[in-house]
């Protein structure tokens, strides 16, 4: 029975005959060990056994296997260099080191973030809860809000016939680049809030409740912002206009400025972001239940601090600080990780949006200097 | 400005406890472990040691088990199964035919081996990877109080059941998918000596005797079984 033979316990078997005075006729029970204090170190030792060589530290990835398609496909785009791979533990540091040298490619020694932007790459938005197969890209402003006031530039073009034309340009273009990367505030928004406002409060006073509508409404009634910003888009310079208007501003410094609000503007149209499908669309409205409140202005733009733009912009703020919500970030973009091709497309956008907030960021510390150098006594 | 990425988790482990096992060098058979801290030394703090041990317990292994938790898949279980933990499997098998294999020895032996020979109805029992058998005198499933019997096998010992491995083949894990790999291990391997001083049967030829008598016959007489004092679930408690 060669089958048997090969598992026969054999002559080993026999080697360990058993002995009426073996031990294992009666095998020691557990509780006949010693009593514990002796079992807590050999007596016989006088040190501890020693731990060198043994790994203190493990560091452990889990759960990356989402990143795989974003760094194959930033790899295949030509978004990945050699450095980016060096010493890196996990396609999530590759993927993490391609997006930082986007943001540093597009800085300048001079550059500098007043909005505190966050991006993110991630597959959750709450700590807590990652939804199945999908990741989301965030782009936050995390800052105080910032403010562009106005009135000193409007004042330089005192006398310029393009003067009111040129501003309400100014105030466009500014605006509408912001609104490119992030929330921003300006007549559109102080005349939606105080028509919702007045809407309650008259709401409130048909009901016989004691509320103050001419005090706090009417003082600050949008109908009374300037009328470059107020009629912008009526006031606006025409494409062929704009050379000739710009012609006309003789500090060079200020023609400088507008030019650059103007390259900004154009640069940020080209800002392009992919639209989500409807399935990651409802992902994204699951996964950002926290974030209950509306995105927070990153910066407010009026004429002067005393307007109607800058009291409801303030009375927006202060209502979003008390109500204690999570604002949710200005850009939020749901997808599947094997959708490589939104991946791109917002790795493709970010340098813009990158030099887009310098950019805003530059304008906003130059706008603060005209706004130091006046000498208005009706500072706010 | 701010980038991070986040996709997965990542976490750090650092080295807090360490666990010494330290082994009877006779028999191999009882061991203890100490738990210790792991402490900084020396003038820089850098330096790691061990700091002074305590004795393992439960109250420690169960908070290490709960760090290691990980949802236990559903087990289903065979009928025989009779009682199942993470490291006790018992189970029942019927009667049945089997070869009975000795080792090289005297001409009695001789005359039995490689016949085919009845078996009772046996409870097995592997705690820890150790083998434990009995008999039952009925071919039905038992009972927490069914009195269990010596199985009647050399190197099996009679006063607590636990086999003599010696190099018999057996499943390096052991769950309800390897209870056969135990079966077969143990009744395919050459039976070499008796364990131990207790009465493995009442057949007036002893051993060697009720084997002799059985060899090709179809039905093994429970009545030449011997008694222990043992019920099932002291077999299991044990």
């Amino acid at each position: 029975m060669p089958d048997c033979q090969r598992s026969l316990r054999g002559a080993r078997r026999r080697a360990r005959r058993f002995s009426v005075s073996s031990p294992r006729r009666t095998p020691s029970a557990a509780t006949k060990l010693g009593a514990s204090h002796r079992l807590i170190a050999p007596a016989h030792s006088l040190t501890m056994p020693s731990l060198e060589g043994i790994k203190e530290r493990v560091e452990v990835s889990l759960d990356w296997a989402a990143a795989l398609p974003a760094a194959r496909a930033l790899i295949r785009n030509g978004f990945a260099v050699r450095d980016h791979f060096e010493d890196a533990r996990s396609p999530v540091d590759v993927i993490d080191r391609i997006l930082s040298s986007i943001v540093e490619s597009c800085s300048r020694s001079s550059s500098k973030d007043d909005f505190d932007i966050e991006i993110q790459v991630s597959d959750r938005l709450d700590e807590m809860r990652a939804p199945k197969g999908c990741l989301f890209f965030v782009w936050a402003n995390s800052g105080d809000p910032q403010y562009i006031p106005l009135r000193p530039i409007f004042e330089q073009l005192e006398g310029n016939p393009w003067q009111v034309r040129l501003m309400a340009s100014l105030y466009r273009w500014l605006y509408l680049t912001s609104w490119r990367v992030f929330h921003a505030f300006g007549f559109s928004e102080a005349k939606s809030l105080y028509e919702w406002r007045k809407e309650s409060y008259t709401d409130a006073r048909e009901s016989g409740e004691d509320v103050d509508l001419e005090g706090e409404v009417e003082y600050a009634d949008p109908a009374n912002v300037v009328s470059y910003i107020k009629s912008s888009e009526r006031l606006r310079l025409k494409a062929g206009e704009i050379g000739a208007a710009m012609s006309s501003i003789l500090n060079k410094d200020l023609r400088d400025a507008f030019d650059r609000a103007r390259h900004m503007f154009e640069r940020s149209r080209r800002i392009k972001l992919p639209e989500m499908s409807d399935d990651c669309r409802a992902i994204l409205e699951e996964a950002a239940y926290y974030m209950e409140g509306d995105p927070f202005p990153a910066v407010g733009i009026s004429h002067w601090r005393d307007d109607a733009i800058v009291a409801w912009f303030d009375d927006f703020c202060q209502d979003q600080f008390n109500s204690g919500v999570t604002c949710r970030a200005p850009i939020i973009r749901c997808f599947r990780p094997n959708d490589t091709k939104s991946l791109i497309e917002i790795v493709t956008a970010l340098p813009r949006m990158v030099e887009t907030v310098f950019a805003l960021s530059e304008w906003v510390r130059w706008a603060g200097e005209m706004e130091n150098a006046c000498q208005y006594s009706d500072r706010g | 400005m701010r980038v991070s990425t986040q996709i997965g988790d990542r976490r750090e482990f650092i080295l807090t406890k360490a666990v010494l096992i330290y082994e009877d060098q006779v028999q191999k058979r009882e061991k203890f472990a100490t738990v210790h801290d792991v402490i900084r030394a020396g003038a820089t703090q850098q330096e790691r040691q061990l700091a002074p041990g305590s004795l393992l317990t439960t109250s420690f292994l169960k908070r290490l088990a709960a760090g290691l938790d990980r949802a236990a898949e559903a087990v289903l279980l065979p009928e025989n199964v009779l009682a199942y933990t993470s490291d006790l499997l018992i189970w029942w098998t019927p009667p049945r035919l089997h070869p009975m294999y000795f080792s090289d020895g005297a001409e009695d032996r001789a005359r039995i081996t490689g016949r085919i020979c009845p078996h009772p109805p046996l409870v097995w029992k592997v705690r820890r990877g150790c083998l434990y058998l009995r008999a039952l005198l009925e071919p039905s499933r038992p009972t927490a109080g069914t009195a269990l019997m010596a199985a009647p096998y050399w190197n099996t010992e009679v006063s607590r059941g636990d086999v003599c491995e010696g190099d018999m083949p057996r499943p390096p894990e052991t769950d309800v998918t390897t209870m056969l790999q135990w079966e077969e291990g143990f009744f395919n391997s050459r039976f070499t000596h008796p364990s131990g001083i207790g009465k493995l049967t009442t057949h007036p030829g002893g051993f060697i005797g009720l084997w002799t008598e059985l060899a090709d016959s179809l039905a093994f007489p429970v009545h030449y079984l011997s008694a222990t004092k043992q019920t099932l679930a002291q077999f299991a408690e044990q």
